[in-house]
């Protein structure tokens, strides 16, 4: 209980920076911030009405408390591009952006656990040599050449695939699975990379261990060695490195979201960046980052329920 | 060899057969030049001498090294050498493939493919180079002074730390971009210019580095030839400076190594997004990002820098590996 609560708090101190640095962000760029807000085509009249909206003339801590309060009844600003509200925008989008960052995270366990665990039931062996030389190459390989690569193979010369091409999951799922194919193994190349070194190695770790020879001692087949008694207490690490990896993965998704036109929270947060619609970048900024401090928080709870080793130790610390 | 079979194997405790004093006299006659007694001594303790005898760098390590050279020539002399104009566009040679007049061909603007890769190797290795240079410094110190001094500004300091990771790197990079444009920083207006992407990727950088150099430094301030010197009055400059920092700079050494790679990466990747060096500028990842509209056609105008910058990062990521697993001392082994 005492660790949660320290986390809480930790947690707390952070939302609080990663907010504050978000609002400050506006204020960063050189000259007027009401100019900035309301956009480059934006008369007197409007300048004021911006001016008022955001409460320029009164003091920052003031300014900070009253944009908090409106993103946290979910108002993020207007965009100064389509003079709509940024919240609803974001709000269409963020399912692509979720739905492809955990296509990507299935598509690579898929691919890392098998090979993982073939890779250390004989390690050093031929299989284990080639499956790790392979990932140390896919992790040389960034998001942007690997999408190029898997456009050129599966959609260019055989056809497997569209390349921008997207159909909602709600009207067709196995149309939309078909569609983000791509987009995702992009992605998941990279991770199944990071998740079969770790797991390779944890489970080679594990193996190690005197209950594992003691298994094997009372005759138990090794495969059930591996699955029943290896692969749980190898995959704790896994876990965090699924949540540390995500901001990873984050910004591997507008690289993506960019390269197969997806209407994504990356696509959307770039082309902000290009009209200069500055209130939709500091928002697109702030949700993406909120996301991953919270989802960081989570696995990091997630760990110590998973591993009771973990609970004890702390808890007698 | 019965003869020779060491007198400790008894007990299995090499503290015995250093006590006999047997391994003098083997050491004396090692001296006389009867090399023989050597692959003795090697036989004693074969995991302990093996290891020190066989690392070795490897030969994958000195092909990429060589890479790293080559390209970081190129980069340096791009400017010197009697590559052609990067920038100048012949319509009449677009979308050419390789030939005597251009050897890698021409992109979609007929200007040189190789003359650009050229170019883009300067803006990638500067970019990278800066970049992670700019972490060792502000993440380093940070680190150094964090682990070292420990209490309240350890617990600021590695807070900050704990904010600048709460962002996603490339999303930092983004805003930090975008968002001091137009600034000026010493003597820099902040934009699009190599500076900025430098200074945005240099940021991102800082909080690792800080993590990993505070990680190693609280272990080494723990550690007896601190204390000794601790002891013989030495002040706690001399001692981050002398004891701390020469052995910390190791692991750090091999982390910077991958970390250009991950900054040429991420350059690449802003300028995917078309957020890196304004245009015309070349760099490897405008290159991609221009030939990726004829991929269907043309693949090559992509394929050719994608294969660069793929052999750079891979180099760099295998230097990186072999310096860390050959400076990577086990304790046990001491």
């Amino acid at each position: 209980m005492r660790f949660i609560r320290r986390r809480l708090l930790q947690l707390a101190v952070v939302l609080f920076c990663v907010t504050f640095l978000s609002f400050l962000m506006l204020h960063f760029l050189p000259g007027d911030t009401a100019q900035v807000v309301c956009g480059i085509s934006c008369n007197e009249k409007g300048l004021e009405q911006t001016r008022h909206q955001l409460g320029l003339d009164k003091p920052w801590p003031v300014q900070y408390l009253n944009w908090l309060g409106n993103v946290a009844r979910g108002d993020l600003g207007e965009s100064a591009l389509f003079h709509t509200p940024v919240s609803t925008a974001l709000k269409q989008k963020m399912p692509v952006t979720i739905e492809l960052l955990i296509y990507t995270e299935i598509l690579a366990l898929i691919m890392a656990v098998p090979l993982a665990l073939i890779a250390a039931q004989r390690s050093g062996g031929v299989f284990d040599r080639t499956s790790t030389t392979v990932a140390f190459g896919l992790l040389s390989i960034p998001d942007f050449v690997m999408g190029i690569l898997l456009i050129l193979i599966f959609a260019v010369n055989l056809g497997w695939f569209p390349v921008t091409q997207y159909t909602p999951f709600l009207s067709d799922p196995l149309a939309n699975l078909h569609d983000m194919f791509l987009p995702a193994l992009t992605l998941a190349l990279g991770e199944m990379a990071v998740y079969m070194r770790l797991l390779r190695t944890d489970l080679i770790a594990t193996l190690q261990e005197d209950y594992v020879t003691m298994a094997k001692a009372k005759g138990m087949p090794s495969r059930r060695i591996l699955l029943r008694h290896a692969f749980r207490p190898s995959s704790f690490s896994l876990v965090t490195v699924i949540g540390l990896d995500m901001g990873r993965l984050i910004g591997g998704a507008f690289i993506v979201e960019t390269l197969f036109a997806l209407n994504g929270m990356g696509s959307y947060i770039v082309v902000a960046i290009e009209e200069r619609d500055y209130v939709a970048v500091q928002a697109g900024v702030l949700v993406v980052a909120v996301a991953y401090v919270l989802i960081n928080f989570v696995v990091d709870l997630l760990y110590s329920v998973i591993d009771p080793r973990i609970r004890h130790a702390r808890a007698l610390a | 060899m019965p003869e020779h079979s060491p007198s400790w194997e008894a007990t299995g405790d090499p503290r015995d057969f250093l006590e006999s004093g047997d391994l003098g006299t083997r050491v004396e006659q090692i001296a006389d030049g009867q090399v023989a007694e050597l692959e003795i001594l090697h036989t004693l303790d074969p995991d302990q001498v093996s290891g020190v005898v066989k690392k070795r760098l490897g030969l994958t390590f000195w092909l990429a090294t060589s890479w790293i050279i080559f390209i970081s020539g190129v980069a340096i002399l791009a400017g010197v050498l009697p590559f052609k104009d990067p920038n100048y566009q012949n319509y009449t040679a677009l979308k050419q493939g390789p030939s005597g007049q251009y050897w890698l061909g021409t992109d979609d603007l007929g200007r040189d493919m190789l003359s650009r890769l050229a170019h883009g190797a300067t803006v990638s290795l500067t970019v990278g180079v800066t970049a992670i240079l700019l972490g060792l410094i502000v993440g380093g110190t940070v680190g150094l002074l964090a682990g070292y001094f420990k209490g309240r500004f350890e617990t600021i300091a590695m807070g900050a730390m704990d904010v600048l990771l709460a962002y996603p790197a490339l999303l930092l990079a983004l805003a930090i971009i975008t968002f001091t444009e137009g600034r000026h920083f010493l003597w820099f207006t902040l934009g699009h210019s190599l500076v900025t992407i430098a200074f945005a990727i240099g940021i991102v950088s800082i909080a690792p580095i800080a993590r990993l150099v505070r990680a190693s430094t609280l272990v080494f301030t723990e550690r007896e030839f601190v204390l000794a010197s601790r002891t013989l009055g030495a002040s706690n400059w001399r001692i981050l400076r002398k004891e701390i920092l020469p052995n910390v700079i190791l692991p750090v050494l091999s982390f910077a190594i991958i970390g250009v790679a991950v900054a040429i990466v991420a350059e690449g990747g802003l300028a995917f997004l078309g957020l890196s060096v304004a245009p015309p500028q070349a760099t490897w990842g405008t290159m991609i990002n221009e030939g990726k509209g004829y991929l269907a056609t043309n693949p090559m105008i992509s394929l050719i820098p994608c294969f660069v910058l793929f052999l750079t990062v891979l180099s760099l990521n295998l230097a990186g590996d072999r310096v860390r697993e050959y400076f990577d001392v086990k304790e046990g082994a001491l």
